[in-house]
């Protein structure tokens, strides 16, 4: 992240003493450099600045605290190892690893439909698309990831999944009206602009003269593409990809809506399983009472989803320090 | 490097030279390949987002009529409407965008134009780019825990109905402002940075103070890219449903919030008012069957109908006379069959009750009574309601009544058996789609608007 320009820009820092001429300029008298009010706003300015760090703090207070009588009666080994996600049940067991299975497996479809598409379209985008189209479809593409995710979900369940049932019928193999599949291939395309938008972003800020040098010794526009400035905006792409990943670890209605809501230990997209973030809606809509297990058991899922994204976020920034170009 | 692949690892001088004319045409080849792929990929997405459309328009166009807008939801699919869906979706984006917009452009302004290079700011920054990949049900996690629960510890009184803030707008607005602010933060200070520096130097110079360049002439520069990047997250926030089902948005709304200084008698164009509902759904009442046997602390609070009593608040109203509000109890038993719950709800003059296909018990009383509805532990939903007639309601009110919005009320609706529920979905999609493309294409608007004003 670049300082802001500005604060490296004092205009008074001479008359303060700092500066070149310090010796010969003495302070106006009479002059009031800053008005009595700019402390106040500069102060609330500040307070405003620090919500961000508040909303953070209350998070992980808030998971921690409301999750951690559920630690008391489950144990974390059981958490983490069993494969029986059962709150419901006289013999409740509560292993978050079908809920992850869920998660992953959504999340692996996405990416196989947003990843490649997401990447040769930002390749195109920067590369080849006239100038004046492109500052036209981007918006238009980012409407993709603008849609609310609940009509997503709806498409995937009334669309989709109808239409890959036919097919499947088709080639003699059957599928449930509630799959993984359905609610992974919706979310992929959902985050195709994540991936788009800020890797073309990264691409054009390839300079311009590395482009040209491949030019020069005779490569095309493909070869410098993927051999030039695909790798030169490396970090970018990395950070986005990682921003999609976040969000279809995160994506909460389509799952809810398509993939179904038993919590099966499966990777298998044709069949259906709970999320994380599924189960966390399936229990808040059934009014589950403040202090019961399965109360608390929507946080220790929450502390789950928070800590795997928090795991993407620290891969992403170590890749882009790892994949940094600097020019 | 090598700028030409394939041609790795040999000596330069042992190459044997390909006629000139195979390479070129073989390069403009992969060229034109990638070419067409592009405007392929392209057009998929965008023919994505067109069956979208088209699909939601195919189910839900011949819902969308002025009935559909008007009425509230209900069990008959073809009565059932959106009207305290569209409100509750305004009232919350109004707290929202009242919280939202001044903390982060606010924050936005610190961050860009006052903040010094130092680890605190680092921290910040390092936080708000990181807020952005925060799953947004963490978000409704979180508000679930801090504005209903704890608050309820820390502020809460115990006989008083002002605990926390409860299931109402200002918790979904408050949560979903939240979500947004990192985004109005970004956009804010991209649009600042964008702003030539010799804009400040010349302001400086003149003997402006550092809020005075701001005020003056920074915001209204970057006003364009500020309001792009609000309505964006507007539109963001207007469509979240995850973060709102766990803060407790009702999905059986019949009332529209009290407008400011609304006369608190029954105004007679209302017909019922939601007063209390049991949203369990038959799975776990079912469940609850198989192990009432054996009775543990855990189950207990599943029970769908808890021991106690069920205190309403209702009046008669006709046409002619408008009767004093009485308190009426309808006592619950601990073993109730929920049958004879009814019934002795539907006993009490004036109100009846009924189960959908969910098991949500919905209480009908007659309106003109403001309630506030309040979960207590059992997970029953009793209604207290404040006496109808004389004085006025407060200018904001509003924001504790309990809500829907279009999102919850689409979710609600996709996830019932009766097809006919589906094509109510389909529309209050479109409705939802409407106003979030909207936006967007206002945003898209705004910001072409603004790069053709302003020329450093």
């Amino acid at each position: 992240m670049t300082t802001a320009p500005s604060s490296s820009f004092d205009p008074l820092a001479e008359r303060r003493g700092g500066g070149v001429g310090a010796a010969s300029l003495k302070p106006l008298p009479a002059f009031r450099t800053s008005r009595p009010g700019d402390k106040v706003v500069e102060a609330l300015l500040l307070m405003a600045a620090v919500a961000g760090v508040f909303i953070t703090t209350g998070i992980v207070y808030i998971l921690l605290t409301e999750s951690w009588p559920f630690f008391e009666k489950v144990s974390l080994v059981e958490f983490l190892t069993s494969t029986r996600w059962t709150p419901q049940f006289d013999d409740a067991h509560y292993g978050i690893l079908p809920l992850v299975a869920g998660t992953v497996t959504t999340t692996i479809i996405a990416l196989s439909v947003a990843l490649p598409v997401g990447l040769v379209l930002s390749l195109w985008l920067s590369e080849f698309a006239p100038p004046k189209f492109r500052e036209f479809i981007k918006p238009v593409l980012e409407l993709l990831a603008a849609v609310p995710t609940v009509v997503y979900g709806y498409f995937a369940v009334q669309f989709v999944s109808p239409l890959l049932q036919q097919g499947f019928r088709a080639v003699g193999s059957d599928l449930s009206t509630f799959n993984m599949l359905s609610a992974g291939l919706v979310m992929g395309v959902m985050i195709i602009p994540y991936i788009s938008s800020l890797s073309e972003d990264a691409m054009r800020s390839v300079p311009m003269i590395l482009r040209e040098g491949s030019y020069g010794m005779g490569a095309n526009r493909v070869q410098t593409g993927v051999k030039v400035v695909l790798p030169a905006a490396l970090s970018g792409i990395a950070a986005a990809s990682i921003l999609a990943v976040s969000r279809a670890v995160g994506e909460t209605m389509i799952v809810a809506i398509a993939a179904g809501q038993q919590p099966t230990f499966t990777f298998n997209p044709k069949e259906q399983a709970a999320t994380i973030t599924a189960y966390i809606v399936q229990v808040t809509m059934g009014d589950q009472p403040h202090g019961t297990t399965g109360y608390q058991s929507i946080f220790a899922a929450g502390l789950a989803l928070f800590t795997m994204t928090l795991g993407f976020n620290l891969v992403g920034i170590y890749l882009r320090r790892r994949f940094r170009e600097a020019y | 490097m090598s700028a030409i692949p394939g041609e790795k690892g040999r000596a330069w001088t042992a190459l044997p030279a390909p006629p000139l004319e195979r390479v070129l045409r073989r390069s403009q080849f992969s060229d034109k390949f990638f070419t067409m792929l592009g405007w392929v990929l392209m057009s998929l997405a965008l023919l994505v987002l067109g069956l979208l459309v088209l699909n939601l328009a195919k189910d839900g166009l011949a819902r969308i009529n002025w009935q559909f807008l008007t009425s509230f939801p209900s069990r008959k699919p073809a009565e059932a409407g959106i009207k305290s869906a569209w409100v509750g979706s305004l009232l919350v984006m109004l707290v929202t965008a009242a919280t939202a917009i001044p903390v982060g452009i606010a924050a936005g302004i610190y961050l860009e134009e006052y903040a010094r290079k130092n680890w605190f700011t680092t921290i910040i920054e390092v936080n708000i780019s990181n807020l952005a990949s925060v799953p947004s049900i963490i978000y409704g996690l979180m508000a679930l825990g801090l504005f209903i629960y704890k608050f309820e510890d820390w502020f809460g009184a115990k006989d008083d109905d002002v605990t926390g803030l409860g299931h109402s707008i200002i918790t979904a607005g408050l949560t979903l402002a939240l979500l947004v602010l990192p985004i109005v933060i970004v956009a804010t200070r991209e649009a600042l940075r964008a702003i030539p520096q010799a804009i400040r130097e010349a302001a400086y110079a003149l003997g402006a103070s550092r809020w005075q360049v701001i005020r003056h002439h920074l915001l209204p520069y970057s006003m364009g890219g500020i309001s792009t990047g609000v309505i964006i997250s507007l539109s963001r926030a207007i469509g979240e449903t995850a973060p709102l089902v766990t803060v407790g948005a009702l999905a059986y709304v019949a009332l529209v919030p009290p407008y400011p200084f609304q006369a608190k008698s029954w105004n007679g164009d209302e017909d019922v008012v939601l007063v209390g509902s049991v949203t369990t759904p038959l799975s776990q009442i079912k469940t609850q069957k198989a192990v009432d046997d054996s009775p543990s602390p855990e189950a207990a609070p599943a029970l769908a109908v808890a021991p106690g009593t069920l205190s309403l608040l209702i009046r008669r109203e006709t046409e002619e006379c408008k009767s004093r509000p009485v308190q009426v109890d309808v006592p619950v038993q601990p073993d109730q069959p929920l049958s004879t719950l009814i019934a002795s709800i539907d006993k009490v003059e004036g109100l009846s009750a009924n189960f959908d296909e969910y098991s949500t018990l919905h209480i009908v009383a007659d309106p003109g009574i403001r309630w506030r509805v309040k979960k207590d532990t059992s997970g029953l939903i009793a209604a207290t309601g404040l006496p109808a007639g004389g004085g006025v309601f407060g200018p904001l009110e509003w924001i504790h009544s309990p809500y829907t919005v279009l999102p919850i009320q689409m979710f609600n609706w996709v996830s019932r058996p009766d097809p006919a529920f589906l094509n109510n979905a389909a529309a209050a999609g479109l409705v939802l789609m409407f106003a979030t493309l909207g936006m967007n294409a206002g945003a898209i608007v705004v910001r072409a608007r603004m790069r053709r004003r302003i020329k450093w």
